[in-house]
């Protein structure tokens, strides 16, 4: 399918639901729908502190790394029915 | 022609795929927002209206850490704005800012889905949508043509599906510090 038809349909899907529009929420398009593996960092671990000379530093706590799993599922739309002749000029 | 087929693709796929992104399961689905926030146990005093004490207790309950993030990156999804539009402080001025055909309400860009649920007990989210990822599949997305379908082939006619291969979760790495909370009206 040519690209613009993909970014209207991103869009129009966007416009009437706020959690499919990529200036709402993190967006990610790839090529296929292999698995794909998203990490996150615990926020609530991060600290810092101040460090001196000839001061015994010790490692602080390390935040929990966390991944999230992406699939992809499959969704079909219900079918429009047209006439051979329009099928011809969409597809 | 074109455009009026895909505007009733983008309908059906902003029904069917939004209802996932609201309540989705997130093992036989994608995770619903609503699904993976975490429960603020703050339950409105009434069904009929929201006081302004509620939306800010609400607000508060999401950590710091996600409520920095810039307006157009934090979000509330709900159902109830004609009770939030209400909502005025001691003042009597409205909570709920217009601008720009935007809302906002506490400084944070107001969204409204058609999927949340409605009514009493009805669900409403506060929540950091940047830690909310959709990954879409670009070329999953396409349209079938079905040429022999009886009862539709005779008629010279064909059926059109279109397809798309999506997942979404919530990154939550703590559950203390949850990037989304939501709050329920009364029963």
């Amino acid at each position: 399918m040519p690209a613009e038809f993909q970014e209207e349909l991103f869009r129009g899907v966007g416009l009437i639901e706020p959690l499919f529009d990529e200036n709402n929420v993190r967006f990610i398009r790839t090529k296929t729908g292999r698995q794909l593996t998203a990490p996150g960092i615990d926020l609530s671990a991060m600290t810092a502190s101040i460090i001196n000379q000839n001061t015994d530093t010790p490692p602080s706590i390390n935040p929990v790394f966390s991944s999230k799993t992406f699939g992809a599922y499959t969704y079909k739309t219900s079918p429009v029915a047209v006439s051979f002749e329009t099928v011809s000029g969409f597809v | 022609m074109s455009s009026i087929i895909t505007e009733a693709y983008e309908v059906g796929f902003s029904q069917g795929i939004g209802a996932d992104l609201i309540s989705g399961n997130g093992t036989t689905a994608p995770q619903g927002l609503l699904t993976a926030a975490t429960d603020s146990t703050i339950v409105t005093a009434s069904n009929t209206a929201i006081l302004s004490d509620e939306i800010e207790s609400i607000y508060f309950k999401l950590p710091k850490i996600h409520r920095k993030q810039p307006q157009d990156r934090l979000g509330y999804v709900r159902w109830c704005l004609p009770l939030i539009r209400k909502a005025k402080d001691t003042a009597n001025r409205p909570l709920l800012n217009v601008a720009n055909d935007t809302e906002t309400l506490m400084g944070k860009k107001v969204l409204v889905s058609p999927s949340m649920s409605s009514g009493p007990s009805a669900k409403f989210v506060f929540a950091n949508l940047s830690q909310y990822v959709v990954r879409v599949a670009t070329d999953s997305v396409r349209v079938q043509v079905a040429n022999q379908v009886p009862g539709y082939a005779e008629q010279g006619t064909s059926l059109l599906y279109s397809f798309m291969r999506i997942d979404a979760k919530l990154i939550a790495p703590a559950a203390s510090v949850s990037p989304a909370v939501f709050a329920t009206l009364h029963a």
